[in-house]
This record gives C-alpha cells, structure tokens and sequence, in this order.
C-alpha cells in the first residue's frame, strides 16, 4: 500500500464508520437494556471484520473476482433459497450465529453487481439486442424476488437502481433505458386512466422518435396495452383490505400509528438540530426514545438532532466524496468488467444514501434501508466496506497499468 | 445501439456525477429549510414531544379567627392521574383503576373522556386517594400502565363539624361552574368554593395555579422535572382574618348540641362584626374536600335536619314575643302609645272579633304599662296594640326596620324573611278573604311574619346602638400573598326609625327582662354587668314551639348581641336565655382579663 491506494476514499469511509459508531453509542446511551446500550461496541467489532474484509477484497487479484463472480452468484442464490425455506411462511431476514446475525440481501448486492457486470462485460450489446437486456433483467430479479419475499421491499428495490444505474453506464441512451422500463411505468400509471393515455401517447412518440424496428416496436406496445388492460381489472377484483396491504406496503408512511409516526419524529429531531445541533447525547427526541429504530434506519436524524445543519453538512459532503471517487474509479477502470462493478457498487451506495436520508427529512417513504457505514448493522458494514475493498482495487489496477 | 465509447463514458459519468449532485442538493436544500428556517417549528414541537406541562394546584387561603386560630387549611394529597398515551385497552384499564378506586368502571371512563386533552396530557381521575391504594397501584405499577400520582392540597377541616357552615365547603368545579366561570380561571375539576365563605370569597382564597415541565419519554414515563425549565411557582390564595370568636363560637355550637337543633349569632353592635355564627346540627366540611364515602354522603343528604343549611341566615322563623320590642316601637313612634300608657288588663285572654286570643301566662298580668308588658311578656297588651296600630302601620313599621330584608352579610344565599301587608293577605286569602284581626297575632310575632335569626341580631344590636343597622361582617381583613391587605370596613346599611328617648324606653323594658323579680330571662342576667334581652316562643305547627332569645350587654352601651333560636325546644326563656348567659359570661371575662392586662401594662 503506497501511492496506488485511495486514501481519501478510505478515510472518508472510515471517518463515516466511526461517527456512526459515535452516534449509536448517542442512539442507545440512555436505553433502560444494557444488550441495547453495548450495541455501539457490537459495531465497533463489525466495522473491524469489515476492514478485515475490505483488505481480502482489495488483496484477492482482480482476476480472481471476476472469474468467480457467478460461483458468488449461485452460493447466493442458494442461500436466499435457504433462508426463504427456512423461514417458515414468517418473516426473516437473517440467519442467527451466535451473538451476531448475517443478512444474506446485503451479501446478495456484492455477488448480483459482480455478476451482471461479469455478463454485460462478456458479451457485448449488439445495436437493438433485447435478449441482453432480459438475461440481465432475469440475473437481477431472481435474487430481488426472493428477497422481496423475505419481505424486504428496500433492499430488492436497490437492485433495480442497479439495473437501470449499469443500463445507463453500458452507453443505451435513456430514452430506450425508459422504453425498457415503460411496463413498470404502464402499471403504475393504469391506476388512472387519463395518466395512462398521457403515458401511452408519450410511449407511442418515444418508439416512432426511437425508430425502433417494426417487431421490436409492436412489442413493447403490445407489453406495454397489455399491461395497461390487465391492471385495472386486477385491481378491482382485489379485496379492500388486500388493497390497504398493497398500499401500506408501497408507502408505510401513510399509516400514521406506524411510519408516518416515524417520520414525524424524525422530522421533529432534525428540525429541532438546528444549525450546530443540541449538542453530543443531548436532544430530547434521541434521549427520550422518541425516534424509533433510531440506531438503524433513523441514524441521520441523531446526527441531525445532535450536531444541526453542519453537522449533516460535513456527513453528506464525505458520501458527496466516496460516491464522486466510486464513479471516477469506475470512469478510468481499466477493463469493461471492473468499470461496470465499480459504477454497479457505487449506485447501491448512492441509491441507499439519498433513500435513507431523503427518508429521514420526509423527502422519501420509509423502506427500512440502512445508511452506508452509519446505521447500525454488520452485514451492510461488510458489504459497503468490501464494495470500497473492490474499488480501491480497480484503483490500484488503474494506478498501476 | 452505441457503442460504449470512451466519450460516451465521459458524457455518462459527467451525467451521474450531476445526478448525485442533484439529489443532494435538494436533500441539503431541505434540510437548510427544516433546521434553519423551521427550526423553532420543529424544537417546539420536540419540546411539546418530550415535556409535560403540569399544573401545580395553588394552596387555598387559611382562614383565621380574630386571634389567629386557624379554622381553616390545606393539607397534602395524593390525586390519581392516567397519561392515555400510554394505556393500550381504555376498557380494561378503566375496569381496573375503577376495581382499586371501588368506584363504578363507566364513571371511570366518564371522567377519561371529559378531562381527555390530548394523549399525552395526564387526565386526573382522582383527588385524594388513601394511602393504601397508592401503595397498592404503585406496587403493581406493570399492572397500571399510564397511572401515576402528584401531591396535591386538599382542603382541611381541623375543626371538623364546628363552624362548618359559615366557611361551607370546596368542590370539584362541575359543568355549571364553568359556565358562570367567564374569565375561564378554572378548568373541569379544578377545586371551586361551593358554599359559605369559600364561596363568597373564592376570588381571594383560589390563589394562583403553577405550573411545571415534566420530562416525558415516548412510552410516557415520567422523568422528573425538567433540569434548565424552571417551574412557575403556584401563589396561595389570600388569607381571611375573621371577625369570628373561636372561643365563643365552640361555647355556642356545644351549647346547641347538647339542646337539639337551632342557631346562633353574636355581633358587635358597634359595627357589625360577627363574633359567633353557629348552626346545628352542623356537619364536616371535610367531607367535601376529599373522598367522599357514600354512606357518610348519604347520611347528610338524608338527615331530616338538613344539617347543610345554615340556619343563621337562612332559617326563617315566626321571631315571636322578640317582636313585641317592635310592636312597641311603633307604638311610641307614632304616638298611639307611651311609656305609661296602659290598655284593657290582661285576664289572661281577650276577644277580638268573634275569636278569643289566649295571653301565654293564663292567670293573666293584670294592668301593665309598656315597659311592664316587654318585662312580663303580655300577649294582651300588645294585641291591643297592635289592634290600635293596624295592619298597615305596624307592617310599614317593620318594613322600615328593615324585616324582611337581606341584612347583606357577607356569604352567599342569605334569606330576607317576610314582612306580610294588606297586598300579601289579599293576595294569599282573596281581597276580603281576612280580617283586620290578623294584626292581633302578628303583633306578638306569631303568624306569617318570617324573620332570620342573623336579621333579629342585627336588629336587636341596633336597638341597644342607639338606632344604627350596620351590615353584619364576617371577614375583618383579607392578606393577600403580594400586595396590600384590604380592610374590610364597618358599613352602616341604615337606621331604625325609632328615636333616642324611645329606645331608651325600649331598653328599659329590655333591662327589666332579666332584672325584674317578675322578668321572663332572669337566668340571664349577670352580677355585674347589664344585659337586656328578649325571650320569645315561636309557634310551630310542625310539631314543639322554638325558644327565642336575644339581648345585648352592657345595656348602656351595648359590645355584644346575641341571638339565639333552639328548634323545639319550648319556651325562651328557660332553654334559650341559659345559653346566652354562656356566651356573654365567657365573652365578658375575656373582656375583663384583656382590661387587666392592659392596666398592667399601665402600671
């Protein structure tokens, strides 16, 4: 380690660990359970497992990574299957060893950018290649889906920012990134039949505009009618109370006894911050217990509450910085693999930190996404830390070709 | 498609750098918004979070006799009070408070709904919980979520049944309260004067409420007070200095016990202090203020006695034979009698019309003249006098004394009693429905003639004054907590109509009451002071007569009235006159002694 490796990204991730560990120790220090108030050292453990990790990814050859990239796949996959098999028809998200849980959906991120980058790096696009776009698309929602399942809505969402982020970095121009996307766009829009004819009317232009072929073309209009159609009938034949469940679990924020109280709490902690905050274990909202998971998801709010405006300044200003050398890593990377896997990784950071912190200040619903190196949580320490492992990497490999 | 080309690349990455620019600015443009523009907004609303703004009840005034006993205080209490916020089931809970409270569950929740103020306002369902079962609740506390207590002061009663009726009692301020309450000083619950000089004095004896910060956690415990906040300290109410003499006033309510039920009030007649208000049978204010046991409850409201009502100011009696002082009086006013003047004698019955009217001693007294017929107490001299005055004059007289009006003592709910005229009977008995005759029993006090006991001290107070009616007064003096203390000054309301030589008649008659061998209150008269008085029988048609008796002493220049009425008890002068021997004996020695050290204090 010398000149080729990235200090700045290193420290500033670093630097971001340990106020989170600070702010966990603030989050739980006048918690009435001894378990909650250690939790600050639990994490001080899990943020040297993930330096530990950060340097085996970083030492492993680049080669080796790339040649293994579908073996993390499918361990993946299987252990997803696992852990949906395991669970019973109940909820679970973890596997439990001992005093410390693995979240396999954070492991998942690592092996599903790798992965695809591995597969859009092998085989190039050809000009109007649909298959390509669908053999990623089915790489990416196996493990969403099954993730989906656990039920984690958040976490199989930051794989689809990852669809459309590496979808845009392999050069598709954003109006066909949209024709791609126009089902999804179709389904949300079909709720309202005026907003879907606007829709189908913009998609009409954007395939004449695109100068798509005729079979191509006719596809994605016929997808795109179709789904229109079915959606609302769909809908209709759904029961009240199977709607409310959709609802709430797009937006829990609109339950106002349950997210909506969260998000409430959390706007009044962060407006209460001020410019320079309450000040280091002060603040009513953290110190009375009135922000909920506020050592996990609501981490940014006792930041917010104790150290104000600058204080949050300072906070988004360094992942300002690891996300801008995330892209410049992946901008100069010196093969089409790297390149992508840096870009991939890079927008899971940026997707969960604008999602966490936009849902911290009511910008945002609430997704339950933690917040890179802050929140609390061992498996999203070691991804994020082997994720700046793996850029740093390309850094070196850049540096030193 | 295009080729992933190096410019491409560029282009791309320049694109996403703006993206993630982008969002962050619009995250830092909202925070700027919340935390510098709005951030009081959102610090008040994490104060409204997290701190409790509780009331401190103030302490009501004191209230002391004229020497500085005091009559009436406070005392610590605990008030039960619920956090909703923190109760899951309202049913359950309010089943299981209304078990320890051993008070009906819907009553509970009644009081949960009408004191709700938003779920983290504590409710208080409550006031002076024993002992016992706040020890209870707290040692279960897991079992009562939400349930907390606060010390608060509670009205305390030392003296218990003692003059109960003259401060009356507290309340918890109900519905109608509120109502009259514009100035909006008291919330539902709130502790409010119901009655006596808790009453008519609530203004000064209410004090001002406080107020503290409590530190609240999101699960709606209790922290203490908040450290840098500091509470609003409550201010006491005023203290009332009576004109009351305690001593006199236990000698007067002992006395009445042992005789049944009556009342009795002593005045200053020089300027209207009242040294004694007493009432029987009485009752314990106490037993407003806190817990309230529903059989002690029961038993007052069903007592036939009525032992709320205060019988000095609200009590309405026939005043009997007393009223034969004003019989006379207008008699002399009008030059229909004089001193000497005598009438028909007394055969122990005289007819009027085509009806007998019996004189109370039937032996009969012979010839008197007036100042003889007030000493023995001649029914037949004055019927015939009154006959000579007629209904008009007489009535006229006595509305000019002042019967018939509030005397405008200082407590609520004072009766004015009842003078009856031509109009009155017209009115009751058809325009020619009565006779002229009635005058013959009204001019003895009997009939429809209805007067206070508080009125005939007063009165008989201005007989011995020389004429003057001063408004009788309870309170001397109010000492605020801050401020001035306000005086609270004799007031003369009026005069008798009735001349200075006259009234020394009139006292003659009443000297000669309880001196002369044949004078119907000897037992009243003391070795060496003068006291005149006047005993009188009130007839009651529910069932035994009221004993009458009401004098003042010295005689010469009178320091204290006395009036005293003993419910069916008979005649005056044998049950009423002994007491007011008491009360004058104690007075006057007290009156002495103070004499004596002031000559000590001279030499």
């Amino acid at each position: 380690m010398g000149k080729t490796f990235g200090w700045s990204l290193f420290a500033a991730a670093l630097i971001l660990s340990i106020i989170g560990i600070l702010l966990i120790y603030a989050a739980t220090y006048y918690s009435s359970s001894p378990e909650t108030q250690s939790l600050f050292l639990k994490q001080l453990i899990w943020l040297g497992i993930g330096l530990a990790v950060c340097i085996g990814v970083y030492f492993i050859p680049l080669k080796i990574h790339e040649a293994f990239s579908f073996v993390y796949y499918f361990v993946i996959i299987v252990v997803l299957l696992v852990l949906l098999a395991t669970s019973g028809g109940g909820a679970r998200r973890w596997f439990y060893l001992g005093e410390f849980n693995i979240q396999p959906s954070e492991l998942a991120k690592f092996a599903v950018v790798l992965a695809i980058s591995r597969y859009m790096a092998f085989r190039k696009m050809k000009p109007g290649d649909l298959l390509w776009v669908f053999v990623i698309l089915l790489l990416i929602s196996v493990p969403a889906a099954l993730i989906l399942f656990q039920p984690d809505l958040g976490s199989s969402l930051v794989f689809f920012a990852v669809f459309i982020a590496m979808l845009f970095w392999s050069g598709i121009p954003l109006a066909r990134i949209i024709l791609i996307l126009s089902p999804i766009i179709s389904l949300i829009c079909a709720f309202h039949w005026f907003s879907w004819a606007v829709f189908f009317f913009l998609l009409l232009v954007l395939v004449f505009v695109s100068r798509l072929r005729i079979p191509q073309g006719s596809f994605f209009i016929t997808v795109n009618l179709a789904v229109g159609m079915i959606t609302p009938i769909m809908w209709n034949k759904l029961h009240d109370y199977q709607k409310m469940r959709i609802m709430t679990f797009l937006d829990p924020g609109q339950d106002p006894r349950g997210a909506g109280y969260q998000i409430i709490q959390s706007k009044i902690a962060v407006g209460a911050g001020g410019l320079f905050g309450q000040g280091f274990l002060q603040g009513t909202q953290t110190k009375l217990n009135f922000l909920p998971e506020q050592h996990t998801d609501f981490i940014f709010s006792v930041l917010a509450e104790q150290f104000g405006f600058v204080g949050c300044l300072i906070v988004m200003l360094l992942f300002v910085w690891i996300l801008y050398r995330g892209l410049a890593i992946a901008l100069k990377a010196r093969n089409q693999f790297y390149s992508y896997a840096a870009c991939g990784l890079t927008a899971v950071l940026v997707f969960q930190v604008v999602i966490n912190i936009g849902m911290t200040v009511g910008l945002m619903p609430v997704t339950g996404l933690p917040l890179p190196f802050m929140s609390y949580g061992g498996s999203s320490m070691v991804f994020f830390w082997a994720a700046i492992g793996f850029l740093l990497a390309v850094n070196r490999d850049w540096q030193e070709y | 498609m295009i080729a992933d080309s190096p410019e491409r690349r560029k282009t791309n990455y320049r694109i996403l750098i703006f993206a993630i620019l982008a969002f962050m600015m619009f995250i830092v443009v909202k925070l700027f918004g919340m935390q510098l523009f709005s951030g009081g907004v959102y610090r008040k609303a994490s104060e409204k979070n997290s701190v409790r703004v509780v009331p401190i009840s103030a302490p009501r005034g004191f209230i002391k006799d004229r020497g500085g006993t005091i009559l009436v205080k406070n005392r610590p209490s605990y008030s039960m009070y619920m956090v909703p916020y923190e109760v899951r089931n309202l049913d359950s809970t309010s089943y299981k408070i209304a078990e320890v409270l051993r008070e009906n569950p819907a009553e509970v929740k009644n009081r949960i709904n009408q004191g709700w103020k938003g779920r983290f306002q504590p409710i208080r369902l409550k006031r002076d919980v024993d002992f016992a079962t706040v020890c209870y609740v707290e040692e279960h506390a897991l079992d009562f979520p939400g349930i907390m207590f606060q010390v608060e002061p509670t009205r305390l009663y030392p003296e218990t049944d003692f003059g109960s009726h003259i401060w009356g009692y507290v309340g918890e301020a109900a519905a109608e309260d509120l109502e009259e309450d514009v100035d909006e000083r008291y919330a539902l619950g709130d502790i409010v004067g119901k009655e006596g000089l808790e009453k008519q004095y609530e203004e000064y004896l209410q004090g001002v409420n406080g107020l503290k910060y409590i530190e609240i956690t999101a699960a709606g415990k209790m922290l203490g007070e908040l450290a840098d906040k500091e509470r609003i300290k409550p201010l006491r109410g005023s203290e009332l200095i009576l004109e009351l003499d305690w001593e006199l006033q236990n000698i007067a309510e002992k006395e009445l016990l042992e005789r049944g039920s009556g009342a009795i009030v002593a005045l200053d007649p020089r300027d209207g202090a009242v040294r004694v208000m007493a009432s029987v049978p009485n009752f314990d204010a106490n037993l407003f203020s806190g817990v309230v046991s529903r059989e002690a409850w029961d038993a007052v409201m069903s007592d036939s006695l009525h032992p709320l009502y205060n019988r000095s100011i609200k009590g309405t009696y026939p005043p009997g034979s007393t009223m034969k002082l004003f019989t006379a009086a207008a008699g002399l006013e009008n030059g229909l009698a004089e001193e000497e003047t005598t009438f028909d004698p007394c055969l122990g019955a005289r007819r009027f019309g085509n009806r007998s009217f019996r004189c109370w001693r039937l032996g009969g007294h012979g010839s008197l003249d007036l100042v003889g017929a007030i000493i023995q107490s001649c029914d037949v001299y004055f019927y015939q006098l009154g006959v000579k005055e007629g209904l008009d004059l007489w009535s006229k007289f006595c509305k000019d004394s002042r019967f018939g009006m509030r005397t405008g003592i200082d407590l609520p709910g004072e009766f004015a009693g009842l003078v009856p005229s031509a109009g009155y009977f017209d009115k009751r008995y058809g325009k020619n429905g009565w006779t002229r005759y009635l005058v013959v029993n009204l001019a003895i006090g009997q009939g429809e003639l209805l007067v206070t006991p508080l009125q005939m001290a007063v009165l008989f107070a201005a007989l011995g004054n020389g004429g003057v009616v001063y408004k009788p007064r309870l309170v001397s003096r109010i000492i605020p907590n801050i401020g001035n203390i306000i005086e609270n000054q004799p007031e003369i309301v009026g005069s008798l109509p009735v001349s200075e030589e006259n009234l020394e008649v009139l006292k003659k008659g009443l000297l000669g009451v309880t001196t002369h061998e044949r004078g119907t209150a000897r037992v009243a008269s003391l070795r060496d002071i003068n006291v005149g008085g006047k005993t009188g029988t009130a007839q009651n048609p529910h069932g035994e007569d009221h004993a009458w008796f009401i004098c003042f002493a010295p005689v010469e220049n009178p320091e204290i009235a006395v009036g005293i009425i003993i419910e069916n008890a008979g005649h005056g002068g044998s049950v009423a006159a002994p007491v007011a021997k008491q009360i004058l004996l104690k007075y006057f020695e007290d009156y002495r002694a103070n004499r004596n050290t002031e000559k000590k204090t001279d030499i």
